[in-house]
Protein backbone atom coordinates (compact mmCIF):
# COMPACT_ATOMS: atom_id res chain seq x y z
CA UNK A 1 0.00 0.00 0.00
CA UNK A 2 2.80 2.36 0.95
CA UNK A 3 4.73 1.47 -2.21
CA UNK A 4 1.76 1.79 -4.57
CA UNK A 5 0.81 5.25 -3.35
CA UNK A 6 4.41 6.36 -3.30
CA UNK A 7 5.00 5.13 -6.84
CA UNK A 8 2.04 7.07 -8.20
CA UNK A 9 3.14 10.09 -6.13
CA UNK A 10 6.60 9.92 -7.63
CA UNK A 11 5.21 9.63 -11.15
CA UNK A 12 2.77 12.50 -10.50
CA UNK A 13 5.56 14.64 -9.16
CA UNK A 14 7.91 13.95 -12.01
CA UNK A 15 5.13 14.63 -14.56
CA UNK A 16 4.50 18.01 -12.96
CA UNK A 17 8.18 18.87 -13.23
CA UNK A 18 9.30 17.94 -9.70
CA UNK A 19 11.79 15.36 -8.53
CA UNK A 20 10.53 11.82 -8.74
CA UNK A 21 12.15 10.81 -5.44
CA UNK A 22 10.75 13.79 -3.54
CA UNK A 23 7.27 13.01 -4.82
CA UNK A 24 7.83 9.41 -3.85
CA UNK A 25 8.83 10.48 -0.32
CA UNK A 26 5.77 12.70 0.17
CA UNK A 27 3.35 10.06 -1.03
CA UNK A 28 5.16 7.42 1.07
CA UNK A 29 4.54 9.61 4.13
CA UNK A 30 0.82 9.56 3.51
CA UNK A 31 1.05 5.81 2.98
CA UNK A 32 2.99 5.39 6.25
CA UNK A 33 0.36 7.30 8.24
CA UNK A 34 -2.46 5.25 6.74
CA UNK A 35 -0.43 2.10 7.27
CA UNK A 36 0.21 3.05 10.93
CA UNK A 37 -3.51 3.51 11.49
CA UNK A 38 -4.22 0.14 9.92
CA UNK A 39 -1.50 -1.74 11.86
CA UNK A 40 -2.39 -0.28 15.23
CA UNK A 41 -6.12 -0.65 14.99
CA UNK A 42 -7.24 -3.62 13.05
CA UNK A 43 -4.77 -4.32 10.27
CA UNK A 44 -6.57 -6.23 7.53
CA UNK A 45 -9.56 -6.86 9.84
CA UNK A 46 -12.54 -4.49 9.74
CA UNK A 47 -11.42 -1.11 11.09
CA UNK A 48 -11.78 -0.47 14.76
CA UNK A 49 -14.59 1.84 15.81
CA UNK A 50 -12.18 4.11 17.71
CA UNK A 51 -9.71 5.92 15.43
CA UNK A 52 -6.04 5.93 16.54
CA UNK A 53 -4.97 8.98 18.53
CA UNK A 54 -2.26 11.31 17.24
CA UNK A 55 0.08 10.23 20.04
CA UNK A 56 -0.40 6.55 19.17
CA UNK A 57 0.37 7.30 15.53
CA UNK A 58 3.49 9.28 16.51
CA UNK A 59 4.72 6.52 18.81
CA UNK A 60 4.23 3.93 16.08
CA UNK A 61 6.02 6.12 13.51
CA UNK A 62 8.93 6.69 15.92
CA UNK A 63 9.26 2.91 16.20
CA UNK A 64 9.19 2.52 12.42
CA UNK A 65 11.92 5.15 12.08
CA UNK A 66 14.04 3.39 14.74
CA UNK A 67 13.57 0.06 12.92
CA UNK A 68 14.71 1.68 9.70
CA UNK A 69 11.39 0.99 7.93
CA UNK A 70 10.99 4.70 7.15
CA UNK A 71 13.56 7.45 6.72
CA UNK A 72 14.02 10.42 9.05
CA UNK A 73 12.53 12.74 6.41
CA UNK A 74 9.48 10.50 6.00
CA UNK A 75 9.07 10.38 9.79
CA UNK A 76 9.24 14.20 10.07
CA UNK A 77 6.83 14.64 7.16
CA UNK A 78 4.39 12.20 8.72
CA UNK A 79 4.54 14.04 12.08
CA UNK A 80 3.85 17.33 10.28
CA UNK A 81 0.96 15.69 8.44
CA UNK A 82 -0.52 14.52 11.77
CA UNK A 83 0.05 17.87 13.58
CA UNK A 84 -0.61 20.42 10.83
CA UNK A 85 -2.58 18.54 8.17
CA UNK A 86 -1.88 18.29 4.44
CA UNK A 87 -1.31 22.05 3.94
CA UNK A 88 1.25 22.06 6.75
CA UNK A 89 3.11 19.22 5.04
CA UNK A 90 3.08 21.07 1.70
CA UNK A 91 4.47 24.20 3.41
CA UNK A 92 7.21 22.18 5.11
CA UNK A 93 8.25 20.47 1.87
CA UNK A 94 8.32 23.85 0.07
CA UNK A 95 10.37 25.40 2.89
CA UNK A 96 12.82 22.49 3.03
CA UNK A 97 13.37 22.71 -0.72
CA UNK A 98 13.26 26.50 -1.07
CA UNK A 99 16.76 26.76 -2.55
CA UNK A 100 16.08 24.07 -5.16
CA UNK A 101 12.74 25.66 -6.03
CA UNK A 102 14.26 29.15 -6.37
CA UNK A 103 17.15 27.87 -8.47
CA UNK A 104 14.81 25.90 -10.72
CA UNK A 105 12.47 28.88 -11.20
CA UNK A 106 15.43 31.19 -11.81
CA UNK A 107 16.98 28.71 -14.22
CA UNK A 108 13.76 28.29 -16.20
CA UNK A 109 13.33 32.09 -16.37
CA UNK A 110 16.92 32.59 -17.49
CA UNK A 111 16.58 29.86 -20.13
CA UNK A 112 13.42 31.51 -21.48
CA UNK A 113 15.16 34.88 -21.72
CA UNK A 114 18.28 33.36 -23.31
CA UNK A 115 16.25 31.42 -25.88
CA UNK A 116 14.70 34.70 -27.08
CA UNK A 117 17.97 36.69 -27.08
CA UNK A 118 19.81 37.42 -30.32
CA UNK A 119 23.29 38.86 -30.62
CA UNK A 120 23.21 41.19 -33.62
CA UNK A 121 26.01 42.97 -35.47
CA UNK A 122 25.19 46.43 -36.91
CA UNK A 123 27.69 47.20 -39.69
CA UNK A 124 26.21 50.58 -40.66
CA UNK A 125 26.51 51.93 -37.13
CA UNK A 126 29.67 50.01 -36.20
CA UNK A 127 28.36 48.14 -33.18
CA UNK A 128 26.53 45.25 -31.62
CA UNK A 129 23.36 44.64 -29.67
CA UNK A 130 21.45 42.02 -27.75
CA UNK A 131 17.84 41.81 -28.82
CA UNK A 132 15.46 40.37 -26.22
CA UNK A 133 12.37 40.80 -28.39
CA UNK A 134 10.62 43.81 -26.93
CA UNK A 135 13.77 45.43 -25.55
CA UNK A 136 17.28 45.79 -26.93
CA UNK A 137 20.60 46.55 -25.29
CA UNK A 138 22.80 48.13 -27.96
CA UNK A 139 26.26 49.57 -28.25
CA UNK A 140 26.87 51.46 -31.49
CA UNK A 141 27.51 54.87 -32.94
CA UNK A 142 24.69 57.42 -32.98
CA UNK A 143 24.25 61.19 -33.02
CA UNK A 144 22.85 63.19 -30.14
CA UNK A 145 21.97 66.87 -30.03
CA UNK A 146 20.38 67.20 -33.48
CA UNK A 147 21.17 65.93 -36.96
CA UNK A 148 23.30 68.86 -38.16
CA UNK A 149 24.65 70.34 -34.95
CA UNK A 150 24.87 67.21 -32.81
CA UNK A 151 27.90 65.10 -32.06
CA UNK A 152 28.60 61.44 -32.68
CA UNK A 153 28.91 59.17 -29.68
CA UNK A 154 29.49 55.45 -29.25
CA UNK A 155 27.76 54.44 -26.04
CA UNK A 156 25.79 51.53 -24.63
CA UNK A 157 22.07 52.27 -24.52
CA UNK A 158 18.61 50.75 -24.34
CA UNK A 159 16.10 50.77 -27.19
CA UNK A 160 12.44 49.81 -26.95
CA UNK A 161 11.33 49.72 -30.60
CA UNK A 162 8.51 52.17 -31.22
CA UNK A 163 8.84 53.72 -27.76
CA UNK A 164 12.34 54.68 -26.65
CA UNK A 165 15.53 55.31 -28.56
CA UNK A 166 19.11 55.65 -27.28
CA UNK A 167 18.04 55.66 -23.62
CA UNK A 168 19.22 57.46 -21.52
CA UNK A 169 21.53 59.61 -23.70
CA UNK A 170 18.88 61.10 -26.01
CA UNK A 171 16.66 61.98 -23.06
CA UNK A 172 19.57 63.49 -21.10
CA UNK A 173 20.68 65.53 -24.11
CA UNK A 174 17.14 66.89 -24.63
CA UNK A 175 16.87 67.74 -20.93
CA UNK A 176 20.28 69.45 -21.04
CA UNK A 177 19.30 71.51 -24.11
CA UNK A 178 15.86 72.31 -22.69
CA UNK A 179 14.10 70.56 -25.60
CA UNK A 180 10.75 68.88 -24.94
CA UNK B 1 9.05 67.18 -54.86
CA UNK B 2 12.72 66.45 -55.59
CA UNK B 3 13.42 66.40 -51.85
CA UNK B 4 10.64 63.85 -51.30
CA UNK B 5 11.97 61.72 -54.15
CA UNK B 6 15.43 61.79 -52.59
CA UNK B 7 13.89 60.66 -49.28
CA UNK B 8 12.32 57.72 -51.12
CA UNK B 9 15.76 56.83 -52.49
CA UNK B 10 17.26 57.02 -49.01
CA UNK B 11 14.51 54.72 -47.69
CA UNK B 12 15.19 52.20 -50.47
CA UNK B 13 18.93 52.29 -49.78
CA UNK B 14 18.42 51.87 -46.04
CA UNK B 15 16.04 48.93 -46.52
CA UNK B 16 18.73 47.29 -48.67
CA UNK B 17 21.35 47.96 -46.00
CA UNK B 18 23.33 50.17 -48.38
CA UNK B 19 23.18 53.45 -46.48
CA UNK B 20 25.92 54.19 -43.92
CA UNK B 21 24.96 56.39 -40.98
CA UNK B 22 27.28 59.26 -42.02
CA UNK B 23 25.70 59.44 -45.46
CA UNK B 24 22.24 59.67 -43.96
CA UNK B 25 23.24 62.74 -41.93
CA UNK B 26 24.66 64.43 -45.04
CA UNK B 27 22.12 63.38 -47.67
CA UNK B 28 18.88 64.07 -45.78
CA UNK B 29 17.26 67.08 -47.52
CA UNK B 30 17.66 70.17 -45.40
CA UNK B 31 14.48 71.85 -46.70
CA UNK B 32 12.34 69.21 -44.96
CA UNK B 33 14.39 69.12 -41.76
CA UNK B 34 11.91 71.14 -39.71
CA UNK B 35 8.75 69.36 -40.85
CA UNK B 36 7.18 67.18 -38.12
CA UNK B 37 6.14 64.43 -40.54
CA UNK B 38 9.49 64.22 -42.34
CA UNK B 39 11.33 64.40 -39.03
CA UNK B 40 9.43 61.26 -37.95
CA UNK B 41 10.38 59.59 -41.24
CA UNK B 42 14.01 60.60 -40.63
CA UNK B 43 13.97 58.91 -37.22
CA UNK B 44 12.52 55.74 -38.78
CA UNK B 45 15.22 55.70 -41.48
CA UNK B 46 17.90 56.36 -38.84
CA UNK B 47 16.63 53.40 -36.77
CA UNK B 48 16.79 51.06 -39.76
CA UNK B 49 20.29 52.25 -40.73
CA UNK B 50 21.55 51.82 -37.18
CA UNK B 51 20.00 48.38 -36.70
CA UNK B 52 20.44 46.82 -40.12
CA UNK B 53 21.84 43.38 -39.18
CA UNK B 54 24.90 41.72 -40.66
CA UNK B 55 25.20 38.75 -38.32
CA UNK B 56 22.55 37.32 -36.02
CA UNK B 57 23.36 34.66 -33.44
CA UNK B 58 21.24 32.99 -30.79
CA UNK B 59 21.93 30.13 -28.36
CA UNK B 60 20.60 27.81 -31.08
CA UNK B 61 23.18 29.00 -33.64
CA UNK B 62 23.33 31.61 -36.37
CA UNK B 63 20.22 33.00 -38.04
CA UNK B 64 19.54 34.47 -41.47
CA UNK B 65 19.99 38.26 -40.97
CA UNK B 66 17.55 39.05 -43.79
CA UNK B 67 14.74 37.04 -42.19
CA UNK B 68 15.52 38.58 -38.81
CA UNK B 69 15.47 42.08 -40.33
CA UNK B 70 12.14 41.51 -42.09
CA UNK B 71 10.56 40.46 -38.80
CA UNK B 72 11.78 43.60 -37.05
CA UNK B 73 9.57 46.47 -35.92
CA UNK B 74 11.84 49.01 -37.66
CA UNK B 75 11.55 47.26 -41.04
CA UNK B 76 7.75 47.09 -40.89
CA UNK B 77 7.45 50.75 -39.92
CA UNK B 78 9.78 51.93 -42.67
CA UNK B 79 7.94 49.81 -45.23
CA UNK B 80 4.73 51.66 -44.28
CA UNK B 81 6.60 54.99 -44.50
CA UNK B 82 7.80 54.04 -47.98
CA UNK B 83 4.24 53.25 -49.05
CA UNK B 84 3.07 56.64 -47.80
CA UNK B 85 5.93 58.55 -49.46
CA UNK B 86 5.10 56.78 -52.72
CA UNK B 87 1.47 57.88 -52.32
CA UNK B 88 2.60 61.48 -51.74
CA UNK B 89 4.63 61.36 -54.96
CA UNK B 90 2.11 59.49 -57.13
CA UNK B 91 -1.13 61.06 -55.87
CA UNK B 92 0.20 64.53 -55.07
CA UNK B 93 -1.03 64.33 -51.49
CA UNK B 94 -1.28 67.58 -49.55
CA UNK B 95 1.85 68.12 -47.39
CA UNK B 96 -0.02 68.60 -44.14
CA UNK B 97 2.19 67.18 -41.37
CA UNK B 98 -0.61 66.39 -38.92
CA UNK B 99 -2.73 64.64 -41.55
CA UNK B 100 0.26 62.72 -42.88
CA UNK B 101 1.27 61.62 -39.37
CA UNK B 102 -2.26 60.36 -38.79
CA UNK B 103 -2.22 58.54 -42.12
CA UNK B 104 1.15 57.01 -41.22
CA UNK B 105 -0.15 55.63 -37.91
CA UNK B 106 -3.21 54.13 -39.63
CA UNK B 107 -1.05 52.59 -42.34
CA UNK B 108 1.40 51.05 -39.85
CA UNK B 109 -1.53 49.70 -37.86
CA UNK B 110 -3.26 48.12 -40.86
CA UNK B 111 0.03 46.68 -42.21
CA UNK B 112 0.80 45.18 -38.79
CA UNK B 113 -2.66 43.63 -38.64
CA UNK B 114 -2.26 42.09 -42.10
CA UNK B 115 1.17 40.68 -41.13
CA UNK B 116 -0.23 39.29 -37.86
CA UNK B 117 -3.17 37.63 -39.63
CA UNK B 118 -0.83 35.75 -42.06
Amino acid sequence: MIGGGALSGGIGSSISGGSFWKGFGIAATVGVVNHAGGELFGGTNPPNEIPPSADDMKAYLAGEWMNGTITRQEYLNAITLIDDGAWGLVQQVIWNNKTDIALTAGGVGLLRILSKARLVQYPNAGGYGIDFGKIRIDWHRFRIGGRKTGSDVNLPHVDIPGKTKHWPWHQLSKWWRGVK
Amino acid sequence: MDAIKSILQLINKSLAGELPLDQLYVLWPEELAHDKFFDTIYKDVESVVEHYPAKVTSIFGSEDPDKYFKRSFEYRVLLSDKELIQQIINENLELNSDLLLLKRIKLIDSNNKSVDSK
